[in-house]
This record gives C-alpha cells, structure tokens and sequence, in this order.
C-alpha cells in the first residue's frame, strides 16, 4: 500500500462522479438556506427523486424524461414545505421531520406498489461517461475530470451557475436578502413569500435530481436505503462550505473521494473488517463538523416572516 | 332602512359571536373541528395507497383494527411494538424539553442492543436460572445507549457541534458496528444472515397474555418517571428552563453544556433501554434490521404527543397499531412494508397541519 493507491485515476473519477449527487443536493440547499429556510427532509427527497427517476427512466426508457420526472416531484415536495414553512410559519424542522418519514416511505412505496414483487431486480441502462473531445485527451486530469457522465458535468456547471445567480443577479440579491433580512426586502415591495416559495421548488428539484444520479448513474436499480446518509452529509456540507458554492464543491468532492477510496481501503486492508471503512465517511462528515461551528449563518434561517410582526 | 350593508354586518356580527370568540368552548369545538377534518384527510390519503395496492378500504381498515386490537395475541403483539416506540419516543420528548434534538435516537438503539447482547451472551456459560440476570443486561442497554449519546453530549458541550447531525452520523456508524458484530464475532454458525446466537435465558424478559413482554411496564414505568423528573423536580425545572428561555437559564446560572451534556446522556440511555428491550424480551439476538426506524417514528411521536409523556404514550400506541395493521395488510393485500411510514407520516403531518393553522 503506498501513496499511489490513494492517487489512481480511476479512484479519483470515481471520486468525481461520487461527489456529482452530492453537488447537486447540496446547490439545492445552498439556495434554500440562504433564502432562509432549512430542509431536514433532504434524505426523503433524495430517495423519491432516485424512485421516481428510476421508474421512470425504466418504464419510458427516456433519460430525460426520468430526470424531469424526479425534479417535478422533487418541486412538489418543495413546494408543500414551503407553503408550510412560509405562509403557515410552521416549525421548519418539525414539518421537515415529517417530509422526511412521508418522502422515504412514499419512496420506497411507490416502487414496491409499481413494481411489485420480483426476483431479479429491474435495472436500467446507466449512463455512460462522456469523453470531452479535447479535455479528455489530457492524460490523468483527462481520465479523473472529462470523461464522466453528463450529469456529473451538470453538476459541476451548477457551481458558476449558481455563483452567478446568486451575486451577479438581483434575483440573487433578493434571494440573499431572504435570507439575512427579509423585512428589508419587504419594504422595497418584493415579494418576500413568493421568492422563498419559488426557491423551495427549485431547491427541491435539484436535491431529487441529486438522488436520481444514484440509481441512472451509479446502481442500475434502486434499493431502499440506498440514500445512505448522503441526505444528511449534504446538510452537514453547505454548513462546513460556509454557505459558498465554491467551498461546497471542495467538500463535496472530499467526501466523494472518502466514499471511492472506501471500497479500496477493504480490498487493500483485508486485515480490518470492511465496516471500519464503510464508517469512514460517516466518521470524517462528524470531525469535520466538530471544526466548523463557529461559521457564518444567514440571520434569518429558519425565521419564518411576520409582515405584521414589529421586531 | 333596511340596507344590503346593515344585513350583511349583522350576518357577520352573528358568525362573529357564534363562532369566532376566544370563548373556550367554541374554540375548543373549532379546534375539533380542524383535527377532524385534518384526521379524515389522513383517511383518505391513506385509503388511496390502500386502494393502489389493490385492497378494499374499508375491509382493510377493518382488518387493522382487527388485527391490532381484536385478540389477545394481536394485542401483545401491538403492545411490543409500542415499548420501543414509546420508550424511543420520550427519550426525543424529553431531550425536546431541554432544546436538545437527539434525532438518531435509533443508533442509541443499537448500541444498548449491542451491550446487551453482548452482555447476554456472556452470561451465556454461567447457566443462571432463566429471567434472573435480565436487570445486568438492561443495565448494560442503558450505559450503551448513554455512552452512544454521550459522545454527540460531548462534542456539543464542549464544541457547540449540533447534536442533529452528530446523532444521525453516529446512527449509521451504529447500523455499521451492529453488522460487524452480528456477522462477526456474534454470527449465530446455523444462519447465513448477519444475526447473532442468542443470549442467555436468564437475561430474557418475561412474558405476559398474547406474547407480550414486559417491555411495555417498564416503558410506561419509564415515562411515569420521566414526568416526575421534568414536570415535579427541581432538576427538571431546570431542563424546562433551558428549553423555553436559554438566555434566561445561562443569567439564572444553570451550566448550560454541562446540562446539555447531562441530558443528551439521558435521552440515549433511555434509547438505549428501548434496545435492549428488543434484545431481551422479543428477539433474544442482534441483528441489522433491528430497529425498522423507530429512533426516526419516534421524533414524530414525540412531537404529536407535544413531548409530554401521556401524548406521547397515546402517539406511541397509535403509531404501534398502524404498524401492526400494515404488518397484516402486508400478509393480506400484499401491501409494502413502507406503507407504514407513509401511513404515519401522513397522519402525523395532517394533525401537524391543523396545529399550525390554529396557531395563526
């Protein structure tokens, strides 16, 4: 074991694609936390978009279709917390609770209901990695960041996407304001409500797009669990980036490399038991908060708003 | 003169009196109202999934409560469903009171499961008479889950590190070291599944009418006590204190992380019992399907039963007897084994609904 074993280009592709459902997820509720509102339910979400995707894309053979699929229900569920969270002001964590169990189970349900009972499993074709024509010919860099499959590169085009939503744009700006200040942004006569609600469908159909990249792109079929707790490090992620694209994109692909490098720690360790090393992520996701709880918040996450209250 | 104003003022004069005055009564009949309206919802969404899977409603409904509550064994069976449930639910309740979110109360469950059963098993060449040792592997449930939760109690004392995200990260850890073991160390030789020999007898619990377990006495026991302690002590007061008015709590002088600490100990040590509870009084063996997410149901039960122990000891049956309901829908109508935690979630966030709009 040396240090080429943690460096090989294979492992750090898999890296890449690994951190791409993470990416998503976590741009999903990058926008959402800095509008002001915080999704528990991410895990649910992610696991009804893999659902809905995967059956779709099985049933219609589109790919397209399944990940369009995946992102309507994803803004449906979005859109029900939102309404909770912003024009009842409900509790955000206590209805995200909620979400959370109904999305899993609905995930779970709808597949076991559509499919039915098996023996093998259905699968789907996955999609392939696209070589980039030039980048790709690159030869280690090629391999680990060009040849991956398209909706890895979606994934990581939604960093400067999102960037420049969010700084360069008055959408971006009011968005931003929602979240640190929304009384401010209601005495220019924004809609403070509508843009929080809009950005609780968008954020919702980007973290469902984020679960549907595991079964069209790493699986082939769905499972129950088979979110894994991804739900959860992406909560942990937009935290420990500090609320910035960039720095989550950083985290991100840090933690898609802990989750590819954990399946070669087992082969290349037969000595431990391969749990020690399935609980690798789950271990460095918890150091890593340790270190990151002094870091700026929106001042308004989690506040719903009082137009009539005075404060 | 009679205008078409002057009729329609007094016809809301009168809907005012009759029925929008902070009188108790009408209220309270108005908030009747909305919990019927929102329980019936929760009816009709759960009805559709019970139609999809192709069963007929009303005889489904029938057999669930049929099942859940017409004979003795469906009872016990019911009532074993609540212990973990109810347990798992004030360990929530009662680090809610205190502003501590333990949200991965399952992993607290294992890890009492784990202690337990490897206690049981120790116990396992000393022969004791059966039922006898049962208290030392309960005590052990309960140091495994304080232990479990101590750490995420640690990290917020001392760091401020969020205890949602650490009890969740520790939870699949759990899922993770009760796999080892089971398939390891503890692999039962004559099943090719990761579960674990069984323990002792003489750690087993009891059983009563309809195969159920003592479980539930020591649960209800549990929340009895837990009233006390937060409703009628000092130590409790304290608690309350620091989760309606931290500020007012750190300027009165309580040690705020040192009772964060204190508390998220509790609440996994009373996770932890639930777990072990599981070991020795139903399934006597670890294995990794252990807790179908009871430490998740739990936060829900917790929070409908608006973490007092009756609510959530009326929550926990009510979630126990949709669990066993959908366990016979599942033999009968082949409905899936997740329609359970839709069904919950349903009902859960129907009646939440109708808080909320109250509240407005």
């Amino acid at each position: 074991m040396s240090i080429i074993d943690f460096l090989r280009a294979s492992l750090l592709q898999g890296a890449v694609s690994y951190s791409a459902p993470l990416l998503t997820a976590a741009m999903g509720e990058l926008l959402l936390e800095r509008c002001g509102m915080l999704d528990v339910s991410l895990e649910g979400k992610m696991a009804l978009g893999a659902s809905i995707g995967f059956l779709v894309y099985y049933f219609t053979g589109q790919v397209l279709l399944g990940l369009a699929a995946s992102m309507i229900i994803g803004a449906i569920i979005g859109i029900a917390f939102g309404y909770i969270a912003v024009y009842l002001k409900g509790n955000q964590i206590i209805t995200g609770m909620g979400f959370l169990i109904l999305s899993t189970g609905l995930a779970s349900l709808i597949y076991r209901l559509t499919i039915g009972i098996r023996n093998v499993a259905p699968e789907v074709k996955t999609l392939d990695n696209i070589k980039l024509p030039l980048l790709g010919k690159i030869p280690y860099l090629g391999q680990v960041f060009f040849t991956q499959p398209a909706l890895a590169y979606f994934a990581y085009l939604l960093v400067p996407i999102m960037i420049f939503v969010l700084y360069k744009t008055p959408l971006g700006l009011h968005i931003r304001a929602c979240g640190e200040s929304p009384r401010a942004l209601d005495t220019l006569g924004v809609n403070v409500f509508k843009i929080r609600l809009w950005v609780s469908a968008v954020s919702g159909g980007l973290i469902a797009l984020g679960g549907a990249y595991l079964p069209m792109v790493l699986t082939a079929t769905y499972e129950d669990g088979m979110i894994a707790g991804r739900g959860w490090l992406v909560l942990q992620l937009v935290i420990f980036g500090r609320y910035l694209p960039t720095a989550v994109l950083l985290g991100s692909l840090f933690f898609g490399y802990l989750e590819s490098l954990k399946f070669s720690l087992i082969l290349l360790v037969p000595q431990l038991p391969p749990q020690l090393f399935l609980m690798l992520p789950y271990l460095c996701a918890m150091i890593v908060l340790v270190f990151s709880q002094k870091t700026y918040r929106p001042e308004s996450l989690l506040k719903p708003y009082y137009r009539e209250k005075k404060n | 003169m009679i205008s078409i104003n002057k009729i329609k003022l007094s016809i809301k004069n009168w809907i005012n009196t009759k029925f929008l005055q902070k009188n108790r009564l009408i209220s309270g009949l108005n908030g009747f109202g909305i919990y019927l309206a929102a329980v019936i919802v929760a009816l009709i969404i759960n009805s559709s999934f019970i139609a999809w899977a192709g069963g007929n409603i009303i005889s489904s409904y029938e057999t669930m409560i049929q099942v859940s509550l017409g004979s003795a064994a469906g009872l016990g069976q019911t009532l074993n469903k609540c212990t973990p449930l109810l347990l798992a639910g004030i360990a929530v309740a009662v680090g809610n009171r205190g502003r501590v979110s333990n949200i991965g109360s399952d992993g607290q469950i294992y890890m009492g499961a784990i202690f337990a059963t490897g206690t049981g098993l120790l116990l396992v060449p000393l022969n004791m008479p059966i039922y006898v040792l049962s208290p030392l592997v309960l005590l052990a449930s309960i140091i495994g889950g304080a232990f479990w939760c101590g750490i995420p109690g640690v990290l917020k004392a001392r760091f401020g590190t969020s205890e949602l995200f650490t009890t969740i990260m520790l939870l699949f850890m759990a899922n993770f070291i009760t796999d080892y073991f089971a398939s390891g160390p503890w692999r039962a030789p004559e099943v090719p599944d990761s579960i674990s020999r069984p323990i002792a007898t003489s750690g087993f619990l009891p059983k009563f009418f309809g195969g159920a377990h003592v479980g539930i006495i020591i649960a209800i026991v549990v929340a009895i006590a837990i009233y006390f302690l937060i409703e009628k002590s000092v130590l409790g007061y304290k608690i309350r204190t620091m989760g309606d008015n931290p500020d007012a709590a750190k300027l009165a002088g309580i040690n705020i992380p040192l009772y964060q600490f204190g508390l998220l100990a509790l609440s996994g040590a009373i996770a932890g019992l639930a777990g072990g509870i599981e070991i020795a009084g139903l399934d006597h063996r670890l294995m990794t399907g252990l807790s179908p997410s009871y430490g998740l149901m739990a936060v829900l039960v917790a929070s409908l039963g608006k973490n007092k122990p009756i609510g959530v000891i009326i929550s926990a049956f009510l979630f126990a007897i949709l669990m066993v309901g959908s366990d016979s829908l599942q033999r009968s109508i082949n409905l899936p084994s997740s329609a359970v935690m839709v069904f919950q979630a349903v009902v859960y966030l129907s009646i939440l609904l109708a808080r909320t709009i109250r509240e407005q």
